[in-house]
């Protein structure tokens, strides 16, 4: 157990370890990774390198975090960290309340009193920790030795957590239009779940009532908040209203509301023979009064990839105006524009050989569900790493030793960190006494 | 007189008192002539006041503090790093010396603040957290503390290497030594409590707590290097002039987190800036 313990705490095998978690993070940075990149900027990349496409689907490069080797590497260095830590926790123990204080260093001996002593040394901000074989041991800042443990403690606590949340977390991203109920079980329009996790499902079933934002005069979303009302199985409802930085709890799931929102166009297209098609685009709200929001969309039974813009006032003139122009282009599978109709509520034009109609506009917004036990150990291993640090460096511990000597007192001063700052204090209480050499 | 004016022409008047500054601190220092070194300081707090000034007219003109546009970023950089350096001065007054490196950082950073023209912007929500201020605030005076740490690294391998009689007038070798690894653990401290203070705020806005855009990554890994650093001083008696090269290295990855990331395509922060 010893030699195993030596052997993942050796410099070797630490470096290593730093190392891969670091290589993760360059493989991560390399590939485009799909929860921070879109579909379509993936499919470019795939585009442009066919030969690691393999690679990427084997080795899970394009989801690192989420993969089972990142996993194990996590674990080993957690492993490692925990032995580490268990060791600091001693080393600081033992530092705080050793016996063994015998010091190979020469004291200076001080003649005066012991009360004269202590009392100087008090004033110093020095606490008796104890009286050992006839020394005096003073130490100031004696919690500064539980700093290098604390920060242990802390990346213990930080990487249990993450290991947690990679194994159990569950996401789940749902786009939702106005009226629209979300049962629990239907599939999210994205999720994302731990290696060990199930499938995320609902608590109870979600309507999303009404998108509520507004526009500063620049341009810039100014708020955004969903109404939505939670059903539970006996038909029980209770109204609740997300918003950016305002997050729901609800049987133990965090809603949240995503900064995606949006009109739904609900279009009717019916083709020379009669037949009717309908569908619903979701385009993204757009940015700027006087520039579209796009969306891209392949439409069932429709041989042509449909594209979509639309300005929130026809008139270009507000971002928040009940009038939105809707453009719906049909293109080839060369992506070359076939044909294009611009509609506004209730018209209808000509769309290639559809006649397209503009039948009801809504509005959708994103909304986030999370269930992740662990986020709380991230936080409060993070704080703890914090006082650590804080405790090592604001509060460097030093100690006197004092023990009694045929001519007064011999004084010895232990500092352990940025001697030189801290070196006044001996100097003060040895100038404040007649004192000579200890040799 | 429209506001962008006033704004623009007190910060120029702010720059203009630390370039005086600037150059009254080198010769004080340089020439030893202390009183030339005293008045730097008086020309400092002007230029302080006046800069303050401008901040707070455009906070009540943009409503929201100074964190939005890449002028409002540098100016407030500046501000801090000017700040921060005279709050550590009162507590450790050896640090005076390091003003011959601040004093023209603040200058040089306000400067590149103006070039890029002052815009009002308006707060999305999604930067109304109470957590974005704290962890934008943090990263600020940690660049402040890593800054004072480089000048001391700087003088380090400047004592070292050259004989110039100035030089001689700061501390003893072993103590800029100390300073340098001092402040960069006072840095290291901030950059942490700013990378939590980040990590909160994209819980609550986003519902995770890390996404590894970019500028998390690279804040992440400037916080390692400098954990590094600080590592090999404390366990392996890194010291010296070693141990000035490697916090310059790791003060330029920092530089790299703070300045170049955030405006990469990829990044989150990027928001910050269309």
């Amino acid at each position: 157990m010893n030699k195993f313990k030596s052997f993942l705490l050796s410099r070797k095998p630490v470096i290593t370890q730093i190392s891969l978690i670091l290589s993760v993070v360059l493989l991560g940075y390399s590939f485009p990774q799909r929860f921070s990149t879109s579909q379509a900027v993936i499919d470019k990349w795939r585009g442009a390198n066919p030969a690691l496409v393999p690679w990427v689907e084997k080795l899970g490069l394009d989801h690192v975090y989420t993969t089972p080797w990142f996993a194990v590497i996590l674990s080993i260095f957690l492993l490692t960290l925990i032995i580490s830590t268990s060791d600091q926790i001693k080393k600081s123990f033992h530092l705080t309340f050793k016996k063994d204080i015998f010091t190979q260093k020469e004291g200076t001996i001080i003649h005066t009193s012991e009360e004269a002593l202590v009392s100087a040394i008090r004033k110093k901000g020095y606490i008796n920790i104890g009286t050992y074989e006839a020394a005096k041991r003073f130490v100031k800042h004696p919690w500064g030795y539980c700093g290098n443990m604390l920060l242990h403690l802390g990346l213990v606590a930080i990487i249990a957590s993450s290991l947690v949340l990679l194994l159990t977390q569950k996401r789940g991203l749902l786009h939702l239009v106005e009226e629209e109920v979300q049962e629990p079980g239907k599939p999210w329009t994205v999720e994302e779940n731990g290696l060990l996790a199930d499938r995320f499902v609902l608590p109870d079933a979600i309507r999303l009532d009404k998108v509520n934002y507004e526009f500063w005069d620049s341009d810039d979303l100014k708020s955004l908040s969903s109404d939505i009302t939670i059903i539970d199985p006996q038909g029980n409802s209770r109204q609740y209203k997300p918003g950016i930085n305002k997050i729901i709890t609800y049987k133990g799931t965090r809603i949240y509301q995503s900064n995606t929102l949006g009109h739904a166009f609900f279009v009717e297209l019916i083709d020379k023979e009669g037949a009717e098609a309908s569908t619903i685009l979701l385009i993204e709200h757009p940015r700027r009064r006087d520039k579209p929001g796009h969306g891209s969309f392949n439409v069932d039974d429709l041989p042509y990839p449909i594209k979509a813009n639309y300005f929130a006032d026809a008139d270009k003139k507000m971002m928040t105006g009940g009038n939105p122009l809707l453009n719906i282009m049909i293109t080839d599978d060369k992506n070359k524009l076939v044909n294009e109709v611009s509609l506004k509520l209730g018209e209808s034009g000509e769309l290639g050989p559809y006649t397209a109609r503009l039948v009801y506009i809504s509005r959708w917004s994103g909304l986030i569900f999370v269930q992740d036990p662990g986020m709380s150990g991230v936080f409060f291993g993070f704080s703890i790493i914090i006082i650590g640090v804080m405790l090592s460096y604001f509060t460097p511990p030093r100690e006197f030793l004092i023990r009694k000597e045929r001519e007064g007192y011999s004084l010895v001063w232990i500092p352990t960190k940025f001697e030189k700052f801290y070196e006044e204090e001996f100097k003060e209480i040895c100038s404040s006494f007649a004192w000579s050499d200890g040799k | 007189m429209n506001n962008f004016a006033v704004y623009t022409g007190l910060l120029w008047l702010a720059v203009l008192m630390y370039i005086i500054a600037g150059i009254l601190n080198a010769y004080g220092i340089i020439f030893r002539k202390e009183n030339v070194e005293r008045n730097s300081y008086r020309t400092v707090y002007a230029g302080l006041l006046i800069h303050s000034i401008g901040i707070g007219f455009w906070w009540t003109i943009t409503g929201h503090g100074p964190y939005i546009t890449r002028n409002e970023v540098l100016v407030s950089d500046a501000w801090i790093m000017i700040s921060v350096f005279l709050v550590f001065k009162r507590y450790f007054p050896v640090i005076s010396r390091a003003s011959i490196i601040i004093i023209p950082a603040t200058f040089l950073a306000m400067a590149l603040g103006i070039f890029f023209a002052p815009e009002i912007r308006t707060l999305t929500p999604i930067f109304t957290s109470i957590w974005l201020i704290f962890h934008i605030s943090f990263f600020k005076i940690a660049l402040g503390s890593l800054l004072i740490a480089l000048a001391f690294s700087i003088f380090y391998i400047l004592k070292t290497r050259t004989k110039s009689k100035w030089l001689q007038s700061l501390p003893e070798l072993k103590i800029i030594d100390l300073y340098a690894y001092r402040f960069s653990g006072f840095g290291f401290i901030f950059w942490a409590v700013a990378v939590l203070a980040g990590s909160i705020w994209a819980h609550q806005s986003w519902g995770r707590y890390w996404g590894w855009d970019p500028v998390e990554t690279w804040a992440l890994i400037a916080w390692v290097f400098w954990g590094f650093y600080l590592h090999m001083r404390r366990f392996f008696n890194w010291s010296g002039e070693k141990a000035a090269y490697l916090l310059i290295a790791c003060f330029t990855i920092s530089l790299i987190a703070l300045f170049y990331t955030s405006h990469l395509e990829t990044a989150i922060h990027l928001e910050y800036f269309k």
